[in-house]
């Protein structure tokens, strides 16, 4: 189940790249329809302050790390 | 080449006007934000904790970016040091290395002295190489009585595809030190006998460190007008003295002895001296009638043979002018370490690597919790949130001995978190 | 900079109003100021003009120490450019998508095969034909940082700097002042107001057959207005009456424009590019400002 969801996942990531390089997908946007993505709630560092202190909280609770950032560390609670 | 028959540009044309006087040279706006965060967490009869950041940004000429944080970390409460649940009264000695504590018969041994104040900094500098290329510097500093971390990290984004993809890698290195009271235990080591006699604390002895090497390489799509992807893949090592100085494994008696499943002594945990993480995430982004849906996938494992999954899901639900209210729902799962194990059979000899640390147990847990963000005046926001925090464990392993397959063997976890964030456009 | 610019500028009184002139972007520019004092209108006055320079500076294609004279002898290279000039670019590619193609930076070089001054012209569709192949945004490279350009091509951001001059002007003096104000280089007008109360600014549109007489006014609080064309150049093909603005698919002037188009938008860059843009339209420049809906004047 993991091993197909990973790969799964790494396929789209993949298909998405060729997407846009090949030009024909319809994919990304111009210039003039970025108004719903400059909305502050579709930034990815939207409450960023508060996405590290529950990252710190994980870290110290449990076994994994990172993915949305670097891995952690830094601290003793681990 | 008809114009005629088109739909009319006037909209685009205002919107790509906009964007370009927007982005004014001479006067950039706001010049910075003041941004703050406290969390209260509170574990059910065990740990409690206070967090707070305080983080300046400062936009600089040339679009450069400074930014500085400030971390302070209060921990108080009792932790469950590894040892197993007996029958009998348990005696264990304090980290201080001078006393000791009891903990009654049937429950998870905690420690109750658990105490620590954390005081962390940390400094990034934004550097647009060119309107595409970034460089991200950055720098921290962490301090706590028994623990010191400092380290560096350099990263770079790159957009192509007129900014509707943008690469980035960035690498972090650190180098921390372990340095307890008692110092730092060796590892299978016999746990400390209290050296109350003096009433001293015990002066300090070896002091350890580890090494962590981190990259992480991303990509972020834009797939359309309302939808953002950003994939992420991050590798970390580390290498030094990886275990918690304060984690113990009970060494018990086996099925046929006087006392099964009593322990006869305790060891200091003896975690490998390497490990690598690898991580997988995945976040959407979608807006869809002016909510937005932030829905993220993270695959990890790693050397020690821990694999988890976790799924986080928020919704940002705008109510009138200025207000949302934010559910947060999260589900995560892992395996244990290849070397975690409840407890040891007396006279059955000593693995290499061991460790009781619920942590690196087999477990899963559930966030679900609500944030409400509303606009205190111009420039300013403020959001309070509640998240409630579990750990599902196995609390009787069907594999544990005779006596202790009937005791808590996972230390349950509780947690009630409350957030108050503060934001501030200079 | 600043002793030397000091005296480059006037700063008078009027009833309400401060007015500040000075001589910039090839022409006469004009401020009008509602602000407190004469030390904040000659502060904001020398903020203008530094200003003005700056971009006419950066953006002027009869200089040899700028951006657009290095990329229009970069030879085929590649020339990598500074954050605000990116951004311009970026710009002038999007007018060029919306405009499908009408609307381009490289046409300038069309001008060597023509001449606008009143008179009768054979055209050279020789010349014509081989400027063309220099002429066409599609056929330059720009990938958001670095622009190449075939050998030969040439850009001209005359196009849009005194609109883009306009609109940084206003901007830069109402983000120092908050003061109402309205800013006019030669006919290309933004005009500012702060509050909904105070009153409008009345602008007289003159017209073009005959200078110094008004037409009429509009009153613009929070707006801008552009003309395109120009009275005064113009040129005779086989007798016919035939403006200076050129097809750059054809390389030739647009049959049937306007004398002159004004149009009323929100930015004067946006109201400049509409302009121009109804222009290339030639017969059908009424319709597609319809279209569009903003208010109009064309004259024919």
């Amino acid at each position: 189940m993991t091993k197909r969801l990973r790969f799964a996942l790494s396929v789209s990531a993949i298909a998405l790249l060729f997407g846009s390089l090949s030009g024909c997908a319809p994919i990304g946007v111009q210039v003039w329809e970025r108004d719903i993505l400059a909305k502050q709630e579709m930034q990815l560092d939207y409450q960023a302050i508060d996405m590290s202190l529950d990252d710190h909280i994980y870290f110290s609770k449990e076994g994994s790390s990172g993915g949305r950032g670097f891995g952690g560390g830094g601290c003793g609670c681990n | 080449m008809q114009l005629n028959g088109k739909v009319p540009i006037r909209g685009a044309l205002t919107a790509i006007t906009a964007t370009l006087l927007g982005s004014g040279v001479v006067h950039a706006d706001p010049k910075g934000k003041v941004e703050s965060s406290v969390l209260l967490y509170s574990e059910t009869n065990r740990v409690s904790a206070a967090e707070g950041v305080f983080s300046l940004t400062r936009f600089l000429k040339k679009d450069r970016i400074l930014n500085a944080r400030l971390t302070l970390d209060g921990l108080t409460g009792s932790s469950p040091n590894g040892a197993t649940p007996s029958n009998n009264i348990q005696t264990f000695t304090r980290p201080s290395g001078s006393d000791s504590y009891k903990v009654k018969a049937g429950k998870t041994p905690l420690d109750d002295t658990f105490r620590d104040r954390r005081v962390g900094l940390d400094g990034s500098l934004t550097l647009p190489v060119n309107r595409l290329t970034k460089l991200i510097l950055g720098a921290h500093l962490s301090a706590e009585q028994d623990y010191t971390s400092f380290g560096t990290s350099a990263g770079m984004t790159r957009d192509i595809f007129r900014k509707n993809t943008t690469l980035s890698a960035s690498i972090a290195f650190s180098h921390d030190l372990v340095t307890p009271v008692a110092g730092a235990p060796t590892p299978l080591s016999d746990m400390a006998q209290p050296t109350r006699s003096n009433g001293e604390e015990s002066e300090g002895g070896p002091s350890e460190s580890k090494n962590i090497f981190d990259v992480v390489v991303g990509v972020t799509q834009v797939i359309n007008r309302t939808t953002l992807l950003r994939v992420n893949y991050s590798v970390d090592h580390a290498s030094g003295y990886l275990n918690d100085p304060y984690k113990i494994v009970s060494i018990v008696q086996g099925q046929s002895s006087a006392q099964p499943g009593e322990p006869t002594r305790y060891i200091n945990e003896s975690r490998p001296r390497n490990r690598t993480k690898r991580a997988a995430y995945a976040e959407l982004r979608h807006y869809i009638g002016g909510h937005t849906i932030d829905l993220s996938y993270r695959y990890f494992n790693d050397s020690w043979g821990i694999r988890s999954q976790t799924v986080d899901f928020r919704y940002h639900l705008p109510l009138k002018v200025g207000h949302s209210i934010e559910p947060h729902f999260r589900w995560y799962h892992q395996t244990q370490a290849n070397f975690y194990q409840s407890y040891l059979l007396d006279g059955a000899g000593l693995p290499n690597s061991v460790s009781a640390d619920y942590r690196l147990a087999p477990f899963h847990a559930i966030t679900a919790g609500l944030q409400y963000l509303f606009p205190f005046e111009e420039g300013t926001h403020l959001s309070l949130g509640v998240e409630y925090y579990q750990q599902f464990g196995d609390l009787s392993p069907p594999a544990a001995m005779g006596p202790l397959s009937q005791k808590n063997l996972f230390p349950e976890l509780k947690a009630v978190m409350v957030r108050l964030g503060f934001s501030y456009d200079l | 900079m600043t002793s030397k610019t000091e005296t480059q500028y006037r700063v008078q009184q009027k009833e309400s109003y401060w007015v500040v002139t000075y001589s910039a972007m090839a022409g006469p520019c004009e401020i009008l100021l509602r602000c407190k004092n004469r030390s904040e209108a000659e502060h904001l006055a020398s903020l203008s003009f530094i200003e003005t320079r700056r971009i006419e500076q950066k953006l002027s294609r009869y200089r040899d120490d700028n951006l657009v004279h290095k990329i229009n002898n970069s030879r085929g290279k590649p020339v990598t450019v500074d954050k605000e000039f990116g951004d311009l670019i970026d710009y002038v590619e999007n007018c060029y998508q919306l405009s499908d193609g009408l609307f381009d930076i490289t046409s300038g070089v069309l001008r060597k095969a023509w001449k606008f001054d009143g008179e009768d012209v054979k055209p050279d569709q020789e010349l014509i034909s081989s400027l063309r192949k220099l002429v066409g945004w599609k056929h330059t490279q720009w990938d958001g940082a670095t622009l190449r350009l075939q050998d030969g091509m040439e850009i001209d951001l005359g196009g849009i700097g005194k609109e883009y001059a306009v609109d940084k002007v206003a901007d830069l003096l109402f983000k120092e002042s908050g003061a109402s104000l309205m800013v006019n280089f030669g006919g290309d007008i933004r005009a500012i107001t702060a509050e909904k109360a105070s009153l409008p600014w009345v602008v007289g549109i003159e017209d073009p057959k005959a200078a110094n007489s008004a037409i009429g006014e509009i009153e613009l609080s929070n707006g801008s207005i552009a003309t395109s064309g120009d009275v005064r150049r113009f040129c005779y093909i086989d007798g016919r009456r035939m403006g200076h603005i050129l097809d750059p698919r054809t390389g030739w002037p647009i049959d049937d424009a306007p004398r002159s188009v004004t149009v009323i938008g929100n930015y004067c860059l946006e109201a400049g590019f509409l302009a121009t843009l109804a222009m290339l339209h030639g017969a059908s420049a009424e319709t597609f400002l319809t279209e569009q809906n903003v208010s109009y004047h064309c004259i024919r």
